[in-house]
């Protein structure tokens, strides 16, 4: 009975972080194909060969190659570098500016608080691909610009969540024990406010990622992105629309890079998630 | 429910505010878009004399101060006038008068595909054993992943090209609309999904699920007299949301199927800088979703009474 | 014959053992308690009864006889015919036991369309009797609204309406009056106990052994999930024969109001003068006054929602008042900018109701006891001082909220209050959220520690009987006044205001004063 018990529990000790393991596999594999991915990958992704185009998986190229005779597992490779980049990026920026926005909205006084969720409600009433859109009609697209635009699309639903876990520490005993303390309020917000905002926050950053990276390929997708002759994938998503018809494969490898990734944030994500709930959820 | 009635002024305000502010970002988008207005109206590559570039700056009212532009701007929209396009010269209600339809009835038929899945999903799988929640919940987190984009190139690589099954492109009819809308309403039936079986298990977990089994019901009982309707709270909770990922989605929709529609004309607006039209689908999306969400403020009393006469929250 | 007979019951939940070899039996008309704390396994001994253990669970008994059916046979059917039909359950707060979004009458008729014991015509009309039956008035109106539209009481008397719909035999009540203000428990018992005389059987879940006094016949105690003691209510409440059942008895027997302290200067510490707070239209505090002396406990009660709170945050400078003033030691306060008041803030600390949020999650003890002594010279001493003076060790120094008690927690809470060495502890409900024992060692610990450090204490409770124990001077308030003052001798045993003396009739309590005020 007991002995059951235990090998149940231990199986539920091993069998449940498998997919968060694997996942951090592929994260860890994407971020070598960022920085190095001459380690994985030998084929130049920009060397064309017009005798060779449009040749499917197979021999020396396992994914085939493009209407230009390129390799498309090495453009897939190499297109890690600007995909993640905007993806991860534009993250980081929504993140910052979430929690910049949230704390000051959450510890500075009902004015403060009031102004900054109205220009919120403005915001959050704009779908967040529509918002980067409009960014991109300002700045211009390319690269550093799509980063930026989605990364600003981002905020105000980071900024939500940094109040609402905000005021909840900031109303929560140990505060209020704090303040009967004479803790200063700057000293409050970095000692309680902060660690405990960030958990969440990782969490949702972690899943949000998600969101970023296909927005940040759905651009590029519609040629706001990275220009022509650079890999990334939702470019490549949209060259290889052209040949549908009779080059399967030069669309369907990007999108599972795309797949691969949104899929491991989001298990990663979800995993720290239950994990966090869980922990707090002792008695 | 005249209680509930009695919010509909303030969350009009609450909505003409949101709307205003759209304006406003609107507004000083158009502004701070770098380079000269007037290069944009003449597209690129093109000289034109002084005279005329002076023409086309008083056409659109480009010399005024901002404030006056700005107040006008204001009063155009009170009036309904969404501003002159810059690349096509013609209205941008008449730009846009004919794409409203296709897009509104993409995005209704995706809608409704959505909570159909969210839904059966749902109550298929409530209260089921582990293998198939687990399954399920497998499904929802692919349906979440993949870019819905690249699900309508795979559709169409395979359905349509490979084996025929489906139209690729254009507005023909109700087959050609099965998958766009499909793939538009894929990745949010996964949310949904996950969000209906969630509250659908912590609603059996409460105090009232055990009042009910102790009464003798069913979990059938349960399910359809009690739970499902909680699990109705977190998706009307969710619609703004939704709004904007049709929205978003029907910009990649109807471009990887060709569809006519306010999606494709954005993409275009975007490429060439044509920042009234920008402007103008910005304001109306953000005008859908003021629209929407009064209408889930109206609904949510009637799918709980709690907050009937209260003075609830912006439902966001 | 008995209507239920349960030997050898026993709940496991994977590897906890959450009842054990519990045995009992109710009789019709009979009233059985099964007493014990939060953990005890009281209320899933209860839910055995119902078949209703849960999923995780695995239940075994050696007889399990539910109106003279052997139930450990029983399938998914049988046991719905039992649930309701036989066996009714009423479960602690209505609020959340109905459905909050189906009306009251749907919730009471739906027991009735399960067990068909009314043709559908006739529904409606038997949804009406049930609520006159259980005191409910208008019960055609009550019927169309919604649970939270009822007060506590008519919610409960609702749950209760549909607990009876179907005729069962048997009522289990788990907790049926805990989330209710006293006056209105009083009267939810009396309702239950008419059902009792009616010839049903009743068997009533309580942690509050004032609840089982008052209806109980037998009483059986839980500890761990066994029962440790059992026996007619009265005899068991008189002489406890176990360790444990004297605790409980003590915990809540009722108490002479204790002799004042030896209140040896009468220096004002604190002085709250006709202080008002408004939050919007709704008055939190209305010209509330009262003065706190040096080493005095003064008790200030009030139902939920009185502004006890407001008062607590007030006095503590954590609020400002709308109008009035609070003087600390003659100099002011309330009036003080929170910069010139927090060179004064150490002088008076705050303990906090809810003892899990009153720490910081992420915290260490010993992280929880360094915030509270900024650049002291030796923290290491003077924190294992402070632990030892509310009886913890050093093994608690690198524990995390979670990983402690409610009643450690509080502890905490507690030397963090005292690390600054301050004259005067404010405690809001320090004990509400905690179980009778653990209530008890809280009570003479703060009993404790005033008499050693000489502290002045402002102590706010709804609870009577902690007021009772721990107050030389009492407050009333309701409704956001004080209603009435004095000394605890004068509030407690001659009230003047009608409000103190329905409160003191409400409180359910043992007979007699058992054993002397507890000095220790």
């Amino acid at each position: 009975m007991s002995a059951l018990a235990q090998v149940a529990g231990r199986g539920a000790r091993l069998g449940m972080p498998v997919a968060p393991a694997l996942a951090a596999l592929v994260l860890a594999l994407w971020a070598v194909a960022v920085a190095a991915p001459g380690l994985l990958v030998a084929a130049d992704p920009d060397a064309t060969d017009v005798v060779a185009a449009l040749r499917p998986p197979g021999g020396a190229h396992p994914f085939g190659t493009d209407e230009l005779g390129r390799d498309v597992l090495s453009r897939v490779v190499h297109g890690a570098r600007l995909s993640l980049t905007i993806g991860f990026g534009a993250t980081a920026l929504g993140v910052a500016g979430g929690l910049l926005l949230g704390l000051l909205a959450a510890s500075g006084g009902r004015r403060l608080d009031q102004l900054v969720m109205r220009v919120q409600d403005v915001l959050l009433a704009f779908p967040e691909l529509l918002l980067a859109l409009l960014v991109v009609t300002v700045v211009g697209s390319g690269t550093g610009n799509v980063l930026v635009a989605i990364g600003v699309a981002a905020v105000p639903t980071y900024a939500r969540l940094v109040r609402g876990q905000a005021l909840t520490v900031i109303r929560s005993g140990y505060v209020e024990a704090a303040a009967a303390l004479g803790v200063r309020r700057p000293l409050v917000v970095v000692r309680h406010v902060l660690p405990n905002v960030a958990g969440p926050l990782l969490v949702l950053a972690t899943i949000g990622t998600g969101t970023t990276v296909i927005s940040g390929s759905a651009l590029s997708f519609l040629g706001l992105g990275a220009a022509p002759p650079a890999a990334e994938w939702g470019a490549m998503l949209s060259d290889g629309r052209e040949f549908l018809a009779t080059a399967w494969w030069t669309a369907t490898f990007p999108g599972l890079a795309i797949v691969s990734v949104v899929l491991s944030v989001t298990v990663l994500g979800r995993h720290l998630q239950g994990r966090s709930t869980r922990g707090e959820g002792r008695p | 429910m005249p209680e509930t009635l009695r919010l509909v002024p303030r969350r009009l305000a609450a909505g003409v505010l949101v709307l205003w502010g759209a304006a406003t970002l609107a507004f000083l988008a158009l502004h701070l878009v770098p380079g000269d207005v007037v290069d944009t109206v003449l597209g690129p590559g093109t000289a034109a004399t002084p005279a005329l570039r002076e023409q086309i700056r008083l056409d659109y009212g480009l010399g005024d101060p901002l404030a006056v532009q700005y107040l006008r701007q204001l009063a155009d929209l009170a009036h309904g006038d969404l501003g002159r396009s810059y690349q096509l010269g013609l209205p941008v209600s008449q730009v846009l008068e004919g794409q409203v339809a296709p897009t509104v009835e993409l995005a209704l038929t995706a809608t409704a595909l959505a909570l159909l899945i969210a839904f059966a999903a749902a109550v298929l799988t409530a209260g089921r054993g582990r293998v198939v929640r687990s399954l399920a919940s497998g499904l929802e987190l692919l349906a979440v992943s993949v870019p819905s984009y690249w699900l309508g190139i795979l559709g169409l690589t395979f359905l349509s090209y490979r084996f025929g099954l489906l139209p690729a492109a254009g507005d023909s009819g109700p087959a050609a609309l099965l998958l766009p809308a499909l793939t538009l309403a894929l990745p949010i039936g996964g949310v949904l999904a996950r969000v209906v079986r969630q509250e659908l298990d912590e609603a059996s977990g409460r105090p009232f699920a055990l009042t009910v089994r102790a009464r003798g019901g069913t979990e059938r009982t349960l399910l359809l007299r009690h739970t499902l309707r909680h699990a109705a709270l977190p998706v009307a909770t969710l619609s703004g949301w939704i709004v904007g990922s049709l929205l978003g989605g029907a910009v990649l929709t109807e471009t990887v199927f060709a569809r006519p529609g306010l999606g494709r004309v954005l993409v275009t607006a975007v490429t060439s800088k044509d920042v009234p039209v920008v402007t103008a689908l910005v304001l109306l999306s953000a005008a859908a979703f003021v629209v929407v969400n009064l209408l889930v403020d109206l609904a949510y009393p009637v799918i709980d009474p709690r907050l009937r006469g209260a003075g609830t929250g912006v439902a966001v | 014959m008995s209507l239920l007979a349960v030997e050898g019951l026993d709940v496991r939940f994977g590897a906890v053992h959450a009842v054990r070899d519990v045995s009992f039996s109710v009789a019709s008309g009979e009233c059985l308690a099964l007493v014990g704390e939060s953990g005890s396994g009281k209320s899933t001994a209860a839910r055995a009864l119902l078949g209703l253990t849960g999923p995780g669970a695995r239940t075994t008994a050696r007889t399990l006889r539910v109106d003279g059916r052997d139930a450990t046979a029983f399938g998914a059917r049988e046991w719905r015919t039992v649930r309701g039909g036989t066996v009714g359950l009423v479960s602690q707060d209505a609020l959340v036991s109905l459905d909050p979004l189906r009306r009251v009458g749907a919730e009471v008729a739906e027991p009735l369309r399960l067990h068909r014991t009314v043709e559908p015509g006739r529904i409606r009309e038997r949804v009406v009797e049930l609520l006159r039956e259980v005191g409910v008035p208008e019960p055609e109106a009550r019927a169309a609204q919604y649970p939270h539209e009822l007060s506590g009481g008519l919610r409960q008397r609702a749950l209760i309406a549909s607990a009876l719909a179907a005729e069962p035999k048997l009522l289990v009540a788990d907790e049926p009056t805990t989330a209710l203000d006293v006056t209105v428990q009083a009267q939810v018992l009396d309702l239950l106990a008419r059902a009792g005389a009616s010839g049903m059987g009743l068997l009533l879940i309580s942690h509050d052994l004032g609840v089982v006094a008052r209806i109980a016949d037998r009483t059986a105690v839980l500890r761990e999930g066994a029962v440790v003691e059992s026996g007619a209510t009265a005899e068991l409440l008189r002489s406890p024969r176990h360790p444990f059942t004297r605790v409980l008895v003590e915990a809540s027997a009722a108490r002479p109001p204790r002799e004042p302290s030896a209140v040896s200067s009468a220096r004002r510490l604190l002085e709250v003068s006709a202080v008002s707070k408004a939050y919007g239209s709704r008055t939190a505090a209305h010209g509330v006054s009262f003065a706190l002396h040096a080493g005095e406990t003064v008790g200030l009660v009030g139902e939920s929602g009185s502004g006890k709170s407001t008062v607590a945050r007030i006095a503590m400078g954590l609020l400002a008042p709308d109008s009035g003033t609070v003087t600390l030691a003659g100099d002011p306060w309330s009036a003080l900018p929170e910069r010139r008041r927090r060179p004064l803030r150490h002088r008076l600390q705050l303990v906090h109701q809810d003892p899990y949020s009153s720490l910081d999650p992420r915290f260490t003890v010993a992280r929880v006891l360094a915030e509270a002594l900024p650049g002291h010279p030796d923290r290491r001493a003077r924190t294992l001082e402070l632990l030892d003076l509310v009886g913890l060790g050093p093994e608690h120094l690198g524990r995390r909220p979670h990983q402690l008690s409610g009643g450690q927690r509080q502890r905490v809470a507690i030397a963090r209050a005292l690390a600054p060495a301050p004259e005067i502890l404010v405690c809001d409900e320090p004990v509400s959220a905690l179980d009778a024992s653990v209530q008890d060692q809280i009570l003479r610990l703060l009993e404790d520690l005033r008499q050693r450090l000489g502290l002045a204490l402002l102590f706010i409770s709804h609870d009577l009987g902690v007021i009772r124990r721990i107050s030389d001077r009492v407050l009333v308030m309701k409704d956001a006044r004080v209603v009435e003052e004095g000394t605890a001798a004068e509030v407690l045993t001659d009230p003047r205001h009608p409000y103190t003396r329905a409160l003191l009739a409400a409180v359910p309590s043992l007979p007699g004063p058992v054993g002397a005020p507890d000095r220790a």
